[in-house]
C-alpha cells in the first residue's frame, strides 16, 4: 500500500480526470460478469451459439440480469473510454513527455472495439451473423493480414468459436498487457497538468497545486465505479437486451450497434475504406502552442 | 486550441474523400445467389419476411431457390406452394409454408411426442434438440423467430433497487469528499 501512497495533484479527483479509471472498473466488471456468462455459453457452431445465450436469457439463475450488466456495462465502457480519450486530447495530455501514453492508449481503444466486436459476434442473431459477415469482408480487404480473420484460417475450429477465444482470451490479455504498460506510464510522467493560460501559467499553477495521494484517486475512481454499476443495473431492470432469431447468412437487414452505428451509412458510400475514419487522431497531427515540449 | 478542432475533422473527411470508392456489396451478387444452395435461400427469404417483413426481396430469394441446382434438406413442394402465397399477397401462409419446408423429417415425426403432458408433481426437462444424442440446442430456441424480451421478474425489480441505492449511496459519498475537499 505505501507504493500507492505517491502524490497526485488535486484535479486527478474532478470527473474529467478520472475517466480513464472509471473505464477501467466498467472493464474489470465486464470480465467478472463474462466470466459467469461463460460458464453456460457454447460457442460449437451457430445454432449451439445462439441456443446457448437463448438459454442464458431464460433458464439459469440470474442469467438475465448478468447478461444485461454485461451488455450495459459495454455500452457504458464505449462511452467513458470516447470521453478520456477526447479529454485526454483536449487537454494536450498526448504531447511531449506522454507521447507513449497516448500511442498506448489508442492500442487500447483498438483492442476495445476488437472485445467489443467479438462480443456482439457471439449471440448469433441477425445483428451477429451480419457482423461476422463484416469481419469477413475485413479479412479480404486486408489482404495477408487479414488471413487471421478469415473462414480460410483453419477447418479444424469453426469461425464463432475462434471469435469466442479471442473475446475471452486473446483480447483480455492484450488488454491487461498494454494497460499495464499504460498505467505505468502514467505514474512515470504523472497526471498531466491543467492546460489553462501561458506556459508559466501552467508551470506555476502546477507547483501551486495541493497534492493529494493516489490512494484518494483510487477511492475517488471506486465511488464513480459505484455509481457505474448503479447505472448498469437501473438500465439492466429497464432496459434487458433482447436477442433476435438465429442469424442467416447472405442478407442484410439489421443495422450495427448504436457504438458502430455512425459507420452505416459512410459504409454504403465508401465501402470498407469508410472504416480509415475512425483513426483517432494521431499526436503529430497537432503542433498548437501553448504546450511546448517540455510540457 | 480551436486549430487543433478544426483540423481533426477536415483531416477525417479528407482522408474519407482521397479514399472514397464504390461501396462493396453487401450480401450476394445474383450469380452468386444462384450457385447458393436452396436450404440458405429458403432461409434468407424467411428470415427478411419474419424480421423486415420485405416480401419483395423474400419472392427473389424464393424464386432463385426453385432454380438452384442443390435442393437437398428443403420441401421443393412447399417452396412452391410458398412462392404461390406471396405472389397472392398472404405473407402469413407463405412464412408458414417456408417453416415448414426447411423442417427436417425427423423433426416433423417427433412433434406429436413433445406435446405430451407432464406427470402431476414432476417437473419437465427442458426440451432440447434431437441432435444425435446430445441435447445442447433448447428446442425452443429453435422455434423463436422474432425478437426475444426478457420478461420482467422478481431479479429484475431487485435489480433496480439495488442499482438505485448503489448510484445514489456512490454519488453522495463522493458530494461529501467534494465538499470536505473544499472546506480544508
Amino acid at each position: 500500500m505505501g507504493g500507492l501512497r505517491y502524490p497526485v495533484p488535486r484535479h486527478a479527483n474532478s470527473l474529467g480526470y478520472t475517466l480513464g479509471g472509471i473505464t477501467l472498473v466498467s472493464f474489470v466488471l465486464l470480465a467478472i460478469t463474462g466470466i459467469y456468462l461463460g460458464q453456460f455459453y457454447d460457442p460449437g457452431t451457430v445454432e449451439d451459439a445462439h441456443g446457448s445465450v437463448f438459454h442464458i436469457s431464460t433458464e439459469p439463475f440470474l442469467g438475465t440480469v448478468v447478461r444485461g450488466l454485461h451488455y450495459w456495462l459495454a455500452a457504458l465502457f464505449v462511452v467513458t473510454l470516447v470521453l478520456h480519450m477526447a479529454r485526454a486530447f483536449a487537454t494536450g495530455a498526448f504531447k511531449a513527455p506522454r507521447e507513449l501514453v497516448w500511442v498506448t492508449g489508442v492500442i487500447l481503444f483498438a483492442l476495445g472495439a476488437a472485445a467489443l466486436f467479438t462480443g456482439t459476434v457471439l449471440k448469433a442473431d441477425q445483428e451477429a451473423i451480419e457482423a461476422l459477415a463484416h469481419n469477413n469482408e475485413i479479412a479480404s480487404f486486408f489482404g495477408v493480414v487479414g488471413f487471421w480473420f478469415s473462414t480460410d484460417f483453419t477447418g479444424s475450429v469453426s469461425q464463432i468459436t475462434r471469435l469466442y477465444i479471442a473475446h475471452v482470451s486473446i483480447v483480455p490479455v492484450l488488454i491487461v498487457a498494454v494497460l499495464a504498460v499504460h498505467l505505468l506510464l502514467v505514474k512515470k510522467h504523472r497526471i498531466s497538468p491543467l492546460p489553462w493560460g501561458t506556459a508559466e501559467e501552467v508551470r506555476a499553477r502546477e507547483r501551486g497545486e495541493e497534492q493529494l495521494t493516489f490512494t484518494s484517486h483510487l477511492g475517488h475512481i471506486g465511488l464513480w465505479g459505484g455509481v457505474l454499476l448503479g447505472i448498469a443495473l437501473v438500465l439492466t431492470a429497464l432496459f434487458a437486451p433482447g436477442l433476435g432469431p438465429q442469424g442467416v447468412e447472405g442478407i442484410e437487414i439489421t443495422k450495427p450497434p448504436w457504438y458502430f452505428v455512425w459507420l452505416y451509412q459512410p459504409e454504403n458510400w465508401f465501402g470498407l475504406n469508410a472504416l480509415w475514419g475512425c483513426e483517432p487522431p494521431c499526436p503529430l497531427a497537432s503542433h498548437s502552442s501553448p504546450r511546448s515540449r517540455s510540457r | 486550441m480551436p486549430a487543433r478542432f478544426a483540423l481533426l475533422p477536415a483531416l477525417a473527411i479528407a482522408l474519407t474523400l482521397a479514399q472514397a470508392a464504390p461501396a462493396l456489396a453487401h450480401g450476394e451478387e445474383e450469380e452468386a445467389l444462384r450457385a447458393t444452395p436452396a436450404r440458405a435461400l429458403v432461409q434468407q427469404a424467411l428470415a427478411l419476411l419474419a424480421q423486415k417483413g420485405d416480401a419483395v426481396e423474400a419472392h427473389e430469394r424464393v424464386e432463385l431457390a426453385l432454380e438452384s441446382e442443390d435442393t437437398r434438406r428443403v420441401d421443393m413442394a412447399l417452396v412452391r406452394r410458398a412462392r404461390r402465397a406471396l405472389a397472392a399477397g398472404e405473407h402469413g401462409d407463405a412464412e408458414r409454408l417456408l417453416g415448414e419446408a426447411l423442417a427436417e423429417p425427423e423433426e416433423m415425426e417427433a412433434e406429436p411426442e413433445s406435446q405430451s403432458e407432464p406427470e402431476p408433481g414432476r417437473e419437465q426437462a427442458p426440451e432440447h434438440a434431437r441432435d444425435g444424442g446430445e441435447a445442447r440446442v433448447p428446442a425452443a430456441a429453435l422455434d423463436h423467430q422474432g425478437e426475444l424480451t426478457p420478461e420482467r421478474g422478481t431479479a429484475e425489480w431487485i435489480s433496480l433497487a439495488v442499482g438505485i441505492l448503489l448510484a445514489m449511496a456512490a454519488a453522495t459519498l463522493l458530494l461529501r469528499r467534494r465538499v470536505r475537499g473544499g472546506e480544508r
